[in-house]
């Protein structure tokens, strides 16, 4: 149970973080794992076992969008946009995050 | 084409992969290939740099799924990946396929054509406009058993009441129709005008009867059943305007009704003709609020009241009515209940107790099924290990398992539908005898919905367990060990499920004991008559042709002296009533003490019958004399009273105390006469119910008026020296000679009369002993399925045993005590069940306590004996084990 639970938060997080990204720009899913390894500088390890159902999920939810593309060395990828309930889905956990965030940081300090 | 391209197709074509699908796969290529490139591109050669991407990825496949979940796509491709491989696995084990497949179509099929019977009794509406607004109203007081209402208190019900749209009243009759070319025998309703508009029902042609026709002088007006019409009009839609007649007297048809009425019945339920009730309301007994025929009340209550609202209404008019009428009215409340519920009475609490007993045997069933998975399960404990370690969930195996046995339900169920369309065919003709609303039984979706969702429960039921008990294996075990895994866990679910399976079974054959049981008692009571070779017929006389009095006595004379000469004629009686028919209950007065007020008078049912009547009918002479042709309007006026009446009367004496006695009869013939004989007493109806003091006078010592009044319907009990329906032709013959207008109905042996009260207990007992016939069979096979399979486990053991010296029986005492072990325990646990289902079905027994300890401990001792004679054979199988090849085995 107890790691089933700890699965679902770092889910969470990861759709979070990939809303995120995909606010600024659109981004294919090799693209979209490198830069999370590059914000996060490696302290997330993202793998593709875990990136891709995750732009599954979101897809399935409505908060992202897919069409595949061909790049300028005509390379076919899948590239990600964010939708509008995307953006307000964004929010909302942003929101929920702050005030998580800064409650453990509070706890954190006073103890 | 080659092999390999040939699988792949053949792949490809299994799996069927939708453009999600491929879209999915290309992605995650795609994403592979950037990396290969990103590789090579940094100096790697292709291949190292292609299994260097792979294993940065990780598990492909498992990723490709992990995705599809997240879509929700994934449940129909593992969906029909799982039929087919469930499909594969059933194909695999045939006969265990089979012994399910045939165990549920069996208990699926029983209940599901319980259920449609079930469906048509209960659940069917009328064919009426919303039914459930209709109710039946009558009124009870403590005196009178009967809830007929009295014709001044229905006015005032119908006057006062505030939440029914109308109230109709309607009251039984009977007569003859002639004009055409055979004299009918019709029994049909004379109601108020109101009783069309309150059922809603539709008619083929015309309508029903108008305010004028409804009052006292009202014109003549009649409405015929579609039946009727049909047979005496032959379809002509001209009909309407014609005239009927119907005891002589000439009735203006007005409607005719279409041909799905049901008013507790069709045609045959006394609904071949109906009059307005206005023309009979002038005569004085109708406005009697004591003494009266006995009205039915139907009321349509009006949209949105509930039947509590009907009935605190219509219980605040009664009240209101015991003020003004404090005399009559005293006491007097009103029921109310719809008239569903009162049209099919009885037959609910049976098809309750009946489908229960089905839906056990279903459980039973199941109980079975899950054993043989389980067993099943210790057998696949290799493959589900191989699968677990392969990376398959184990929710997906879960799934997997269930698939399997929904698969196994749904065929199962599949066959359950032929035999339930079967079972109900072969039913129907039993129920119609038995249930009301049984005419026909036609398959509607209910009857869909329930064997769907009896199947996928089921399948559901027995699967669950297995499935979580194989999916729970561990791996490394598993994989070691091979098939020999299966765990204590295992042992004590099958064990349980045995005890479950045989409680069960306990419980349905307890039951089933108790309605056998009381069928037999009834078998066994003494009706007071002998029913075998008793040919029993109604005479009918046309009002019109027979308006003379004396006639009527002089024809029944003469038919009585035709049909007794008649060949293979022992004996032939005129009866006011034979059993199971009509009664008249009258009210007396002994002489020589107090002169009761009349409506206070003890009751007795009076018969009027001709000398030879209780010969006829068998009925023992207990003292004094019988009847004898001298016995007329000549003769001193003469009775004969039966056993019960002379018990009641002449308590503490013998039953030859009351001759001699004399007695008046109120009702029927008001004067003294002398008690000169004692007979044994008739069960009047039912054979259940004993009935109460008797008597009988001399049809020709009537008071002639009566006489004629009573002859017009009079019963003739014939007792032959050969079957008696070889007589039924010569007897026609007989009477057309003497008047072909009388028509003469109701002609039935005495036996098939009894046979036919008794209709809705046999089929009561006939199924319930069909269920639990078969759920011993489930407890026969499971028990030694168990057995079987505990032996086989235990193969080693018992082989040890046997090598060091244990003797044979000592092996056997092993399995058979476990047996009478687990047996035992279903036996303590079913006892409880069956007291339980005996409480429930108290209402159907007969002279029999619901907790009757013999038919308990012979229902035990049925169990038990099943459960050890299931284990005989296994026990057998173990003694002789070589011991050698039971310790190589493993």
């Amino acid at each position: 149970m107890g790691r089933n639970r700890t699965a679902e938060l770092l889910q969470g997080t990861l759709e979070f973080l990939v809303l995120r990204l995909l606010r600024s720009q659109p981004l294919n899913g090799w693209d979209m794992m490198h830069r999370l390894q590059l914000v996060s500088g490696d302290v997330l390890s993202v793998t593709a076992g875990s990136l891709y159902p995750a732009l599954h999920r979101l897809e399935a939810r409505g908060f992202v969008s897919a069409s595949w593309t061909t790049s300028e060395n005509n390379r076919r990828a899948r590239l990600y946009k964010i939708t509008p309930a995307g953006r307000r889905q964004l929010d909302a956990e942003r929101q929920v995050w702050t005030r998580f965030s800064t409650a453990v940081d509070a706890l954190l300090r006073d103890a | 084409m080659g092999p390999l391209p040939r699988l792949r197709t053949r792949l490809r074509a299994i799996l069927r992969p939708s453009r999600a699908d491929r879209d999915l796969r290309d992605e995650l290529q795609a994403h592979l290939d950037r990396h290969i490139e990103e590789l090579t591109a940094g100096g790697m050669t292709r291949h190292d740099a292609a299994i260097e991407a792979r294993r940065a990825f990780g598990h492909l496949v498992q990723t490709e799924e992990a995705c599809r979940d997240a879509r929700g796509i994934r449940v129909f491709a593992e969906l029909a990946q799982d039929l087919h491989y469930a499909a594969r696995m059933l194909r695999r084990t045939p006969g265990l396929t089979a012994v399910i497949v045939v165990t549920l179509a069996v208990a699926i099929g029983a209940s599901t054509a319980l259920f449609s019977v079930f469906d048509t009794v209960l659940l069917k509406a009328l064919p009426l406009p919303d039914p459930d607004r209709l109710l039946v109203i009558g009124e009870t007081s403590p005196s009178t058993h009967s809830t007929a209402v009295s014709y001044p208190d229905f006015l005032d019900w119908r006057a006062r009441q505030t939440t029914f749209d109308d109230l109709a009243a309607s009251m039984i009759i009977g007569g003859v129709m002639t004009g055409g070319s055979e004299p009918d025998r019709v029994f049909g309703r004379a109601v108020s005008r109101q009783f069309f508009p309150v059922l809603g029902c539709r008619f083929e042609l015309g309508g029903g009867f108008t305010e004028l026709q409804d009052r006292p002088n009202g014109e003549r007006a009649i409405v015929l059943s579609h039946a009727l019409w049909q047979r005496r009009y032959g379809d002509d839609r001209t009909v309407v305007g014609r005239t009927a007649i119907y005891n002589g007297d000439p009735y203006r048809i007005v409607g005719v009704l279409a041909a799905d009425f049901d008013f507790y019945g069709g045609a045959t339920a006394n609904n071949d003709f109906f009059l307005p009730l206005g023309p009979m309301t002038d005569q004085p007994f109708m406005h009697d609020r004591t003494s009266h025929p006995g009205l039915a009340v139907l009321g349509r209550m009006r949209q949105r009241i509930t039947i509590r609202q009907a009935s605190a209404d219509l219980g605040a008019v009664a009240a209101a009515l015991q003020q003004r009428y404090p005399v009559t009215n005293a006491n007097e409340t009103v029921t109310v209940r719809s008239l569903l519920d009162d049209y099919v009475g009885d037959a609910r609490l049976a098809l309750w107790v009946l489908l229960g007993s089905a839906i056990l045997v279903l459980t039973i069933a199941c109980a079975n099924i899950a054993n043989l998975l389980l067993a099943r399960a210790g057998a696949r404990t290799r493959e589900i290990g191989m699968r677990l370690a392969l990376g398959a969930g184990r929710s997906r195996i879960l799934r997997q398992l269930l698939t399997e046995s929904l698969l196994l339900a749904g065929i199962g169920g599949a066959a359950g539908g032929l035999v339930a369309w079967g079972a109900t065919a072969s039913l129907a003709p039993l129920a119609a005898r038995a249930l009301p609303r049984t005419a026909d039984i036609a398959p509607d979706w209910r009857i869909l919905a329930f064997a769907i969702a009896v199947t996928t429960v089921a399948g559901i039921v027995f699967g669950s367990v297995p499935a979580w008990q194989t999916a729970r294996v561990d791996v490394q075990p598993a994989l070691r060990n091979g098939t020999r895994t299966s765990t204590g866990d295992g042992h004590r679910l099958r064990d349980g499920f045995l005890v479950a399976e045989i409680a069960l079974s306990l419980a349905l054959v307890a039951g089933a004991g108790l309605l056998l049981r009381s069928y037999a008692r009834l078998l066994d009571v003494d009706a007071g008559y002998d029913a075998r070779g008793v040919l029993t017929l109604r005479l009918r006389f046309p009002d019109a042709a027979y308006r003379d009095r004396a006639k009527i006595a002089s024809t029944l004379r003469q038919i009585r002296s035709r049909v007794a000469g008649l060949p293979g004629v022992e004996r032939a009686a005129l009866t006011t009533g034979v059993p199971m028919g009509r009664s008249f209950p009258d009210r007396f007065a002994i002489a020589g003490r107090p002169e009761p007020d009349p409506r206070r008078a003890p009751g007795a049912l009076i018969l009027w019958v001709t000398p030879g009547y209780f010969r006829a009918l068998g009925i023992h002479l207990v003292a004094g004399r019988d009847f004898a042709d001298t016995d007329d309007d000549r003769g001193a006026l003469v009775a004969v009273v039966d056993e019960a009446f002379a018990r009641q009367q002449f308590p503490g004496r013998d039953p030859s105390a009351a001759i001699g006695e004399r007695v008046k009869f109120y009702d029927s013939d008001p004067r003294w006469r002398q008690i000169v004989g004692v007979v044994d007493h008739v069960r009047p109806g039912p054979l259940e119910e004993p009935g109460g003091a008797e008597a009988y006078g001399p049809y020709d010592q009537l008071e002639p008026g009566w006489r004629a009044e009573i002859g017009r319907a009079m019963d003739m009990a014939i007792r032959s020296r050969v079957a008696p329906e070889a007589l039924v032709t010569a007897i026609k013959h007989q009477l057309r000679a003497v008047d072909p207008d009388v028509p003469i109905s109701n002609v039935r042996t005495l036996d098939e009369t009894v046979a036919r009260s008794i209709a809705p207990r046999r089929f009561n007992l006939s199924l319930i002993c069909g269920f639990a016939g078969v759920a011993l069979l489930l407890c026969l096979v499971g028990v030694y399925g168990v057995m079987s399979y505990a032996v086989n486990e235990r193969t080693r053991e018992i082989g040890v045993r046997l090598a060091l010296g244990a003797a044979p029986r000592q092996v056997r005492g092993l399995v058979l005590g476990r047996a009478a072990r687990l047996a035992a325990l279903g036996a303590v646990l079913g006892t409880i069940g069956a007291v339980a289902l005996a409480r429930l079905m108290s209402g159907l027994l007969y002279a029999i306590p619901a907790g009757d300890p013999t038919t308990f401990a012979a229902g035990v001792g049925l169990v038990m004996l099943v459960a050890l004679v299931a284990s005989v054979l296994p026990a057998r199988r173990a003694t002789r084990m070589d011991p050698l090849v039971a310790l190589r085995d493993e």
